[in-house]
């Protein structure tokens, strides 16, 4: 289980984050919701460890691991707009992504669930920005990870693609992994999430299981917020 | 760890045409000077020149583009079970596995093939120290600066500084206070500019030293050659390692 | 048993005494050995001469030293007689008019901290001439104290060099007039060729190279001559002082490298004339320093450090017909007035442009470098020998000269190297 206790934030006087705790559980998948600038990315970034905290933990296991990296090997992370070294081919890049995790052996599968077999002989800078985003998924899951955390998953893919990694996404919570995943599409979160917290300004705005949710209010929360909001639509 | 990620990130720099141009340029001017200087001791000055200007500027701007443009790559292998050390540890090797690579096939092969003498030793091999000290300045500034602009600027800015603002504060300083006796702060002046170091003994080998009259003198008596080539390493290191501490420290405590 | 041991006794007194024989006969054999060393010195032979013998002294090895010669004589080595003065003093001394010593070898004179020891010495005397001599590891090689109408030609000196204070000079002259100097080779003394005093003498032909010190040095001798020497690779190149009226001709000073060398170091020279010389990698191909009224002209300046330096108690000089070629610094001087006159050479390093077609650029050569300038004013500015700032102050400067001797033009500089 993994989970954020008192998190704060702030560069300079701005707080990114300020005083957040969510437990996130196995088998659930949580949609991390708001407006520009509430401190998702920041969210992530941290119980990824790209963002240190300025003050609270990050706890794995009810274990602090703010600041190390060996928990990162629970972790499959699919970025928002993924990149990797470009004049690398995709077939070197799952080789390096296997050095780097040597623990555990890929699933060997995932490269021709997300169709990347066919430009596996490609530079990265050859892909267009939906195929690296199939790379970028098929590595989130290749190493069965206890925790996925998908950052804005649909916004990039094909129809096609988003549809197989929903399907993937769901097949993980039957695996009892912890999922988590930020989203301005309301249609994505109603699809798959279990439970919603809506971050605003660096706070937790609410935090409800998906059911209970009033659909109404949540998309008043997001008519606060313009560019969202038309989006959502 | 470090070794396998070195290995991928050399590989995806030598595949970086435009190293390979930069390479090529560098083979084009040192088989130049090395074709047309009359005697191997005017190449070895024109190399030391050439060495002096281009190669920190190499060095700086090569590893602060590569940093800036493998920052999201950097953050994805982060997201992986990998140390943030390895990783500072990874670029840096890589880069000055590349430079070092350039540089010898650009510059230093042709010159020992076409103008091999002993004292070439003292022109080439401190340019390596040269790339590990750019290469390291650049690092830590590029940790430092977030946004690419202010990085490379800042970057730029250091070259300029050592390569021209410093010495010509070294001119003001002899020129307003050459009433003084000025040779010993000259010296340790000298010693914290790493360009003026590799500069100043290199020429002490060279026979342009003659020319430096009683300073080269003086130098030579202060420090014997054996111990001068011994200090100026030391030295060149120190600048090789403290911008690296400071970039694995500050990397180590970085938000992206 | 008693028989058998005096018969063997016997036998054995007698093997003894036959041993005893050969063995004293093989000695005296060895001892009545003609004797290979000579039965008279060179000093006993000298003694049984007249003035105005000749003497043809064997080959061989003469060990002996501080041979005094009284009368005049000519003294002739046939095929190379060596003197070996094994170290304990000069070889000839020589204290008489019309004195000739030829053909000899000379080496070994040891040195002395008191006395100046040397292969020949000369004193109070006219009309010597030493020719043809070779002369090996001794202090001083030849000298000539008060000494006038005598020549030394020919000779070959070499000597270990040990350091400035031990050694001595090759050719050493005090007090002179009238001598010829040529045709010697002079290496690895202090100087090569010392004058002090000397005057109305000629130097040609000679090489002096890799002497510790000056190739050439001399000191309140004026009228002399140097033509067609060649003075390559000494300590210090070579420098000449406190004279007038010299000429110096068609000497080549070359590759005098260190950080206190010069082609030819001139120190109040006045009135005097280089011509025709080359000057080749040298730190410095002239320096001159409160020299006055000269004439320098139809050199050939090549790959010097400085090519010419001049110091700011120059006058009058005047410096024209000069090839620059190739010099990290044509001219530098620490003054920024110069009341020198250097119009009319070429310069390689100028980059004018002659639109009359005339052969004399357009526009004047301002042959002082900033950097050049700088050094000569605070020294420490060699620190920066070689650095960027210093091309870009120099560029600076060639463009909009401020610093720099304003009035040290070239006004005519020519488009093309000199052709004499």
């Amino acid at each position: 289980m993994i989970s954020v206790k008192n998190l704060t934030k702030s560069y300079g006087i701005q707080s990114a984050l300020d005083n957040v705790s969510i437990d996130f559980y196995p088998g659930e998948i949580t949609a991390i919701m708001g407006p520009n600038g509430s401190g998702k990315s920041t969210l992530l970034k941290t119980i990824l460890g790209l963002v240190i905290p300025t003050s609270g933990d990050v706890l794995y296991d009810n274990v602090a691991v703010t600041g190390k990296f060996l928990y990162r090997k629970n972790l499959g992370y699919m970025p928002q707009v993924p990149s990797f070294p470009p004049a690398l081919k995709v077939k070197e890049v799952l080789k390096l992504i296997n050095e780097l995790r040597n623990d555990y052996s890929p699933d060997e599968t995932m490269a021709e669930y997300f169709g990347i077999n066919q430009f596996i002989d490609k530079r990265i800078s050859e892909l267009s920005g939906g195929m690296k985003q199939r790379v970028s998924a098929a590595i989130a899951f290749m190493y069965s990870p206890k925790v996925i955390i998908l950052d804005e998953p649909g916004a990039g893919l094909d129809p096609l693609s988003s549809h197989v990694l929903s399907m993937k996404i769901q097949e993980e919570r039957q695996k009892k992994k912890t999922v988590i995943l930020t989203s301005h599409s309301l249609k994505e979160v109603s699809e798959l999430a279990d439970r919603i917290i809506y971050l605003s300004e660096g706070k937790i705005t609410f935090d409800k299981p998906f059911n209970e949710m009033n659909m109404e209010l949540l998309f008043n929360y997001f008519k606060s917020d313009e560019a969202v909001g038309n989006e959502v639509l | 760890m470090i070794y396998n990620l070195s290995k991928y990130l050399v590989s995806d720099l030598m595949r970086n045409k435009a190293l390979w141009l930069n390479g090529l340029i560098l083979f084009i001017f040192s088989y130049l000077i090395n074709d047309l200087s009359s005697d191997s001791s005017k190449a070895a000055v024109s190399i030391l020149n050439m060495n002096l200007m281009i190669l920190p500027l190499f060095s700086i701007l090569i590893s602060a583009i590569y940093y800036y443009s493998s920052k999201e790559s950097m953050e994805f292998i982060l997201t992986n079970p990998v140390s943030r050390f390895s990783v500072v540890v990874s670029i840096y090797l890589s880069l000055i596995i590349v430079l070092s690579l350039y540089y010898s096939v650009g510059i230093v092969i042709p010159t020992i093939i076409m103008n091999g003498t002993g004292y070439m030793v003292h022109v080439l091999v401190p340019g390596y120290l040269i790339i590990l000290i750019f290469s390291s300045v650049s690092v830590l500034s590029s940790v430092i600066f977030n946004d690419k602009v202010k990085g490379i600027a800042f970057a730029i800015f250091l070259w300029l500084f050592f390569a021209f603002v410093y010495d010509s504060l070294l001119a003001l300083v002899i020129f307003y206070f050459s009433d003084f006796n000025l040779e010993k702060i000259l010296i340790v002046l000298i010693s914290l500019n790493p360009i003026d170091l590799y500069r100043i003994n290199t020429l002490l080998f060279l026979d342009t030293s003659a020319m430096m009259g009683f300073t080269s003198a003086f130098m030579k008596n202060l420090f014997g050659t054996t111990l001068s080539i011994i200090s100026t390493y030391v030295l060149m290191g120190v600048w090789v390692i403290i911008p690296f501490i400071v970039s694995l420290r500050l990397y180590a405590r970085k938000s992206f | 048993m008693n028989c058998l041991k005096n018969l063997n006794g016997k036998k054995h007194t007698t093997i003894k005494y036959i041993r005893f024989v050969i063995i004293f006969c093989s000695l005296m054999l060895l001892l009545t050995v003609p004797d290979i060393v000579h039965s008279k010195t060179i000093a006993e032979l000298i003694a049984q001469l007249k003035p105005h013998d000749t003497l043809i002294v064997p080959p061989g090895t003469y060990s002996e030293n501080k041979i005094k010669i009284s009368f005049p004589v000519t003294i002739i080595g046939n095929d190379y007689p060596v003197l070996d003065c094994e170290n304990n003093g000069s070889g000839f001394l020589v204290e008489s008019d019309s004195v000739t010593i030829s053909g000899f070898v000379i080496r070994n004179t040891g040195l002395s901290y008191s006395e100046e020891i040397c292969a020949i010495k000369v004193s109070n005397s006219k009309y010597v001439s030493i020719t043809d001599n070779i002369i090996l590891d001794t202090q001083f090689g030849i000298y000539f104290a008060n000494t006038a109408n005598s020549e030394i030609k020919r000779n070959k000196l070499i000597s270990k060099p040990v350091s400035e204070s031990s050694s001595g000079n090759g050719i050493h002259f005090w007090k002179c007039d009238s001598i010829v100097t040529s045709y010697n080779f002079i290496q690895g003394y202090r100087d090569g060729i010392y004058l002090e005093f000397v005057t109305n003498s000629s130097n040609e032909f000679n090489r002096s190279m890799h002497n510790l010190r000056y190739g050439l040095h001399f000191m309140f001798s004026n009228n002399n001559s140097y033509i067609r020497n060649v003075l390559t690779k000494n300590g210090a190149g070579v420098a000449v002082m406190y004279t007038n009226k010299v000429l110096v001709k068609d000497n080549y000073f070359g590759d005098n490298w260190g950080p206190a060398s010069y082609g030819l170091l001139l120190k109040d020279i006045n009135e005097s004339t280089v011509t025709g010389n080359i000057f080749n990698r040298n730190t410095s191909g002239i320096y001159m320093e409160s020299s006055n009224r000269n004439l320098i002209t139809k050199n050939e300046l090549l790959h010097n450090g400085w090519a010419i330096k001049i110091l700011g108690s120059c006058y009058d000089n005047e410096i024209t017909q000069n090839n620059f070629i190739s010099n990290t610094f044509d001219v530098s001087t620490n003054s920024r007035k110069l009341v020198n006159n250097i119009d009319g050479n070429y310069w390689s390093s100028y980059d004018g442009f002659d639109l009359n077609g005339d052969g004399i650029g357009d526009i004047p050569h301002h042959p002082v470098k900033l950097f050049s300038y700088l050094v000569e004013r605070s020294p420490e500015a060699s620190f920066l020998m070689k650095s960027f700032i210093v091309n870009l102050l120099d560029f600076a400067e060639t463009k909009f000269p401020s610093v720099s001797p304003v009035d040290f033009i070239d006004n005519y500089p020519f488009m093309e190297v000199i052709i004499k």
